[in-house]
């Protein structure tokens, strides 16, 4: 079976469109997961940091003083 | 601005979302080839969100941002809050978890303050009409004009041509200019809501045992066992008081409501009691019955502190459990209940408000309340006491010291004493100040004649026919011509048809508030028309009274937002241009025609002898603001700190000087505490003996006192007698000489006699008979227009009067004909949590107008399926007097079979038709509706003019 | 690690609508957004509960279970929030969420939808917290001041309760206790009798 030159040039930009695919700039899409921009107040050590105050706010605004 | 997508995020940043791992969302757009779809998305938004989405604020997080403590202007149990303000700018608003009052808490009210910080829809500058519009005018104008007119109308009519309705939504300051100006321009004619809110209870409760106001707290009701709630629909009228008590059921506290109508407080209650609407009296005296039948009632209590108890067995004797059912629709054993209730759950606290108030006969439900709870032992004690949840923010304080018709500021008494005491505080000439008044003398009423100067002046339940009425009629020189609206909501009177031909007669007519109100726009005027402007509470500074009788001091939060001016500033200008500024303001500090808050309450200080309206000097208040976290929750008292040991806020009477540092009375009468520490006992008001019987308190008096028995008021004559004169100061001597506690303006015979333990006001028997009440006992009297015709003849209403306020009164000439087979519903009125009295500021508040877009009338399914109405369609509200609603039908067993209930806070509709087209561009409320007092009908309290609101006929019919 | 949410106390809640307004407040959410609302439920009958909800900050939660863009995130105290700027506005959530939170801005012509928009337990979103973009596309940012939401912080009765679950679980468990175990309000004795 013979190989027509169009297919092989088809093959070619094929691959070439593949191999574009590996730039850096590229992510595969993982379904589930946020896409979103980051939220500075989102991370563990934010949420370590105002647990504490939460806490007593807590007490001041509810408990029946 | 625009929910733009934002540029700069790069593809390598790590992400913190904690849901995924990191990823660029640009990479992940070009990944997929949903970048032109998602940007066509984000373009695509229709511009009405777009604009919808934009901050009405900018908040720069690096500007100062000024923490203001202020309290909410729309109830009465005076919720403090922080406003914070950037630039001038109202930015956020903050709860107070440091207010022993509310711990942080508001209601859709008060949680809504903030808009006041950036409203539109108010009179943003003054304006008349013109032909029939609204025309844009200077205050100079205005000022010019209106005074103008208001001199001609006196130079015809005399002073009495005017009558202006004040404020409880004014400050104590506001609202006692207010008083002021009305004594100055030479009129009694001025009143406010507390006419029409809680003047029953206030001539009630005074009359029964001194002094016309709630006995206890919110806070105390902590203490109570039992709370029992009549005519009170708290959770939506005073929501924040829920708060305590809720945590006093959570504590073991019944909770017992009656109310026609199953409010969203019985859906908290233990026991719920429905009855007939206009029948407390024999609801009361049939809890009363089961008491005493079971000997329940507290002797020792009756004997110690109590006068005439028993002519109210006797009355109550008559009510037999089948008689009261006959009446009230309440069968023996649900009122057994609740009497047992109370008498196994003391102290027990009784709470009533214009459930309770608003009747022909509102002051004998009031007097019945009291012996109910006299009759336990229940007054005077921590946990008990009469819980009258008060209205507006400061209709306790603008009935302490605001503009009465019937008393001056201090409930000093409108007689030649009484106005010497005022003349002499306000340092002006007796003769000068009575030759402002009119110099006629009209018939009393009562067989004499009288000088204006001395008798009560119309109320705000009735302006309408000093408007109205044959001026041959009036006990005044000439008709009303001329009214002022300073901060009153006409649509919370009754009778709408006949206001609109009263606004429409009339010569002059102002409208003083921030909003347009109804006022503006339910007549047809053409011109002498006027809106001016007037400033919130929180574009200014001045103290307010909670109906505990707490005075709290607000700051200003902001400058006011377009041209408009401090009911102080307002009056002052008025009084320059009315040519006696000078008189008026003589001790007062005007700083570019605004009178200084703190200046306006020392004078109050300087006179308000009787209630104790002068230990709350504003230093005081502001530091009872600053340190309010100090305070005890459910005792008020401070607890360590600069004000260890003071109640908060000095709940009146706080007696004497400043200095003196009373602390403050959170009880009243309470003879367990010293009167330094805010103890007391029931006032010697009445006398010492009626009918040759003592009036004092022979075997009971308050901790500590020296006197150990009953004693009258002091006066100079006592203090000698007591052998205590010699303790007043050389100074205290020369002013106390010839007077009493009340009219000694040094002071000095309140600090000797609470030396000695005693209280200043005497030591009296509460009055179980009140013979000076047209009903000394309390009895029962139908409605006027009744839907138990048949009940009339046992229990009739009062003669006609030809002269009460000033004016002819009608009782038995209105109940002579039965309106009941035409108008078979009981019409009833009441509150919604998101709007406040006639509504227009709520319903300008878009946070709060949302919540409730439609004037409604709840109606029993079976009233409903009788009168072939569906669930949420239009009908017609018919009233007896010809006055007529739209509105939509709110099919509901909330209401039972018989009775339909409208709010009362809706506007701005007449008669079906909607009439936005006459406000001020952009000052609508967003809200508007038929008003409710469109259907109601005649009909007054036989002792302060109260409107009849609460039972009155109608029909409904689909529109 | 704290876990953020609310608490309703029905015995508490007296249909005020507090939280609503200071929800409005707080955040200038327009006309016909809610992000939380008050229901009610046998209104004007015997055994009438109100209860205040928003969105719940579910755990696992079903909203960005089914986001097709994938929008939402949780904090690591468990507040779950959105992305605006990736939102679709699909209403998705709006099928998935058992609570009726997510809301879409009303138009003019009926059925057009915007960008979602949900109660953020008053923590903002992903932008700078106290930016003008934050401020504007979420609201303010209590959470990063230390502060809890306003609709609890404001409740009338302290019936809403907000912040991390053990400390309002305390708080709640006193009351509970304090109360017998027993629901007190009217119709409860009528259903179960006076000793129950």
């Amino acid at each position: 079976m013979t190989v027509k030159p169009i297919s092989r040039l088809g093959a070619a930009f094929a691959f070439a469109v593949l191999l574009s695919a590996c730039d850096m700039g590229v992510v595969v899409y993982e379904p589930g997961v946020y896409k979103g921009d980051p939220d500075p107040i989102a991370s563990q050590q934010a949420a370590a940091e105002r647990s504490d105050a939460l806490a007593d706010r807590a007490g001041s605004a509810f408990a029946d003083r | 601005m625009k929910l733009i997508k934002k540029s700069g995020t790069t593809a390598t940043s790590s992400r913190p979302g904690i849901l995924g791992r990191a990823i660029g969302r640009r990479a992940f757009l070009q990944g997929t080839g949903l970048a032109v779809g998602a940007a066509a998305v984000a373009g695509a938004l229709p511009t009405t969100m777009v604009k919808k989405a934009k901050a009405a604020r900018s908040i720069d997080p690096k500007a100062e941002i000024k923490r203001v403590k202020t309290v909410c202007t729309h109830c009465s149990v005076g919720c403090s809050t922080y406003a914070e303000v950037q630039n001038g700018v109202w930015i956020g608003q903050e709860p107070a978890f440091d207010s022993p009052i509310n711990l942080g808490a508001h209601c859709a009210k008060g949680a809504s303050l903030r808009n006041h910080g950036h409203s539109t829809r108010r009179t943003k500058y003054p304006m008349k009409l013109v032909n029939g519009r609204w025309q844009r005018i200077s205050w100079e104008q205005a000022i010019e004009e209106i005074g103008d007119k208001l001199l001609k109308i006196r130079e015809e009519s005399g002073p009495d041509a005017l009558w202006f309705a004040g404020s409880s939504k004014a400050s104590n300051e506001g609202a006692y200019l207010q008083r002021k100006f009305a004594a100055f321009w030479g009129s009694n004619n001025c009143d406010h809501q507390a006419r029409i809110c809680h003047s029953t209870t206030v001539a009630g409760v005074a009359n029964t045992w001194g002094y016309g106001a709630q006995t206890n707290s919110y806070n105390d009701i902590n203490k109570s066992k039992c709370i029992v709630m009549c005519g009170s629909n708290a959770a939506e009228a005073h929501p924040v008081a829920m708060q305590m008590i809720l945590r006093a059921k959570e504590n073991g506290a019944k909770l017992v409501v009656m109310d026609p109508r199953f409010t969203r407080t019985a859906a908290h209650s233990d026991v719920y009691v429905r009855f007939r609407s206009g029948t407390d009296v024999a609801l009361i005296w049939g809890i009363l019955w089961h008491v005493l039948e079971n000997g329940w009632e507290d002797k020792e209590y009756l004997r110690k502190r109590v006068f005439g108890f028993d002519k109210v067995r006797e009355e109550v004797a008559k009510w037999t459990p089948e008689r009261v059912e006959q009446v009230t629709g309440v069968p023996r054993e649900g009122l057994y209940e609740v009497a047992k209730i109370m008498a196994e759950n003391r102290p027990g606290t009784f709470v009533w408000c214009m459930g309770g108030t608003q009747h022909t006969i509102g002051s004998n439900y009031v007097r019945a309340y009291n012996c109910l709870q006299l009759a336990l032992g229940n007054i005077g004690v921590e946990g008990g006491g009469a819980n009258i949840f008060r209205g507006h923010d400061n209709v306790q304080g603008a009935t302490d010291v605001g503009p009465n018709p019937d008393n001056l500021p201090g409930y000093y008494p409108l007689s030649e004493d009484g106005w010497r005491h005022w003349a002499a505080v306000w340092d002006v000439d007796f003769d000068w100040l009575a030759g402002r008044f009119d110099q006629n003398e009209y018939d009393d009423g009562k067989g004499g004649k009288v000088k204006p100067m001395f008798s009560p002046g119309i109320t705000v339940s009735r302006w309408i026919d000093g408007v109205l009425e044959d001026k041959a009629n009036i006990a005044q020189r000439d008709n009303i011509r001329a009214v002022m609206m300073w901060g009153h909501a006409p649509n919370s009177q009754t009778r709408g048809p006949e206001m609109k031909r009263a606004m429409e007669k009339l010569d002059l007519l102002v409208v003083i508030d921030p909003y347009p109100t109804v006022t503006a726009v339910l007549h047809d005027r053409k011109d002498n028309t006027y809106l001016l402007p007037a400033a919130t509470q929180f574009e200014q500074s001045g103290s307010a009274t909670a109906s505990n009788r707490s005075l709290q001091w607000r700051e200003k939060v902001i400058d006011p937002l377009y041209e408009h001016k401090t009911d102080g500033e307002i009056a002052y200008l008025l009084a320059k241009k009315l040519g006696f500024a000078d008189q008026m303001f003589k001790n007062i500090k005007v700083v570019n025609n605004v009178p200084e808050p703190e200046s306006v309450l020392r004078e109050i200080n300087r006179g308000a002898w009787s209630i104790g309206y002068t230990g709350q000097s504003p230093e005081r208040l502001k530091a009872h603001m600053k340190h309010a976290g100090h305070f005890d929750v459910v005792s008020l008292k401070a607890q360590g700190g600069p004000l260890d040991g003071e109640y908060y806020g000095l709940p009146w009477p706080c007696y004497g000087t400043p200095e003196l540092k009373h602390p403050g009375t959170h009880i009243l009468y309470d003879t367990s505490k010293h009167v330094m520490e805010g103890g007391g006992n029931f006032r010697a008001a009445f006398g010492t003996e009626y009918n040759g019987e003592s009036l004092l308190a022979e075997d009971s008096w308050s901790k500590g006192a020296e006197i150990q028995g009953g004693y009258p008021q002091f006066d100079h004559k006592l203090l000698k007698q007591l052998g205590w004169w010699d303790e007043l100061t050389p100074e205290e001597k020369e002013l106390a000489e010839g007077k009493s506690w009340t009219t000694d303006r040094s002071g000095g015979i309140i600090r000797v006699a609470m030396k000695h333990g005693c209280h200043p006001f005497g030591n009296a028997k509460a009055r179980a008979f009140v013979w000076n009440f047209p009903d000394p006992v309390p009895v029962h009297r139908e409605p006027l227009y009744t839907p138990r015709y048949d009940l009339v003849k046992d229990f009739p209403t009062y003669e006609d009067r030809k002269l009460f306020y000033r004016l002819p009164t009608r009782w038995r000439s209105v109940q002579a004909r039965d309106y009941s087979k035409e108008f078979p519903l009981i019409h009833t009125s009441g509150r919604l949590v998101m709007f406040e009295g006639g509504g227009e500021e709520t319903r300008s508040n878009p946070w709060l107008a949302e919540l409730k877009q439609e004037m409604f009338v709840e109606i029993n399914p079976a009233d409903a399926n009788d009168a072939g109405i569906k669930d949420g369609q239009w009908v017609w509200l018919e009233g007896p007097e010809g006055g007529r609603i739209k509105v939509k039908a709110w099919v509901t067993n909330r209401v039972g079979r018989g009775t339909v209930f409208t709010p009362f806070h809706f506007g701005g509709h007449f008669q079906g038709e909607d009439l936005l087209h006459k406000y001020p561009e952009g000052a609508a409320p967003y809200v508007r509706g038929d008003s409710t007092n469109t259907a109601t009908t005649y009909g007054y309290d036989a002792v302060t003019m109260m409107q009849e609101t609460k039972t009155t006929l109608c029909r409904v019919r689909p529109a | 690690m704290a876990r953020m949410k609310f608490l309703c106390d029905v015995e508490r809640c007296i249909e005020c609508h507090a939280c609503v307004t200071a929800c409005k407040n707080e955040h200038e959410v327009p006309w016909g957004v809610n992000r939380r609302r008050v229901i009610v439920m046998d209104d004007g009958q015997p055994g009438e509960k109100a209860i205040s909800v928003a969105c719940m900050h579910c755990s696992d939660a079903p909203c960005a279970a089914v986001c097709p863009v994938d929008c939402f995130y949780q904090t690591a105290d468990g507040i779950v929030l959105h992305d605006k700027d990736l939102c679709i506005g699909c209403g998705y959530c709006f099928y998935a969420c058992p609570f009726g939170a997510p809301q879409y801005p009303q138009q003019t012509a009926f059925g057009v939808r915007g960008k979602m928009d949900k109660c953020t337990f008053c923590a903002g979103g992903p932008e700078e917290p106290h930016s003008e973009a934050e401020l504007t596309k979420y609201g303010t940012n209590r959470i990063a001041e230390g502060k809890l939401p306003l609709c609890a912080e404001m409740c009338a009765t302290k019936a809403l309760l907000a912040g991390d679950g053990d400390v309002i679980a305390n708080i709640y468990r006193k009351r509970v206790m304090r109360r017998g175990g027993r629901p007190q309000s009217w119709g409860w004795q009528a259903a179960y009798g006076q000793n129950v």
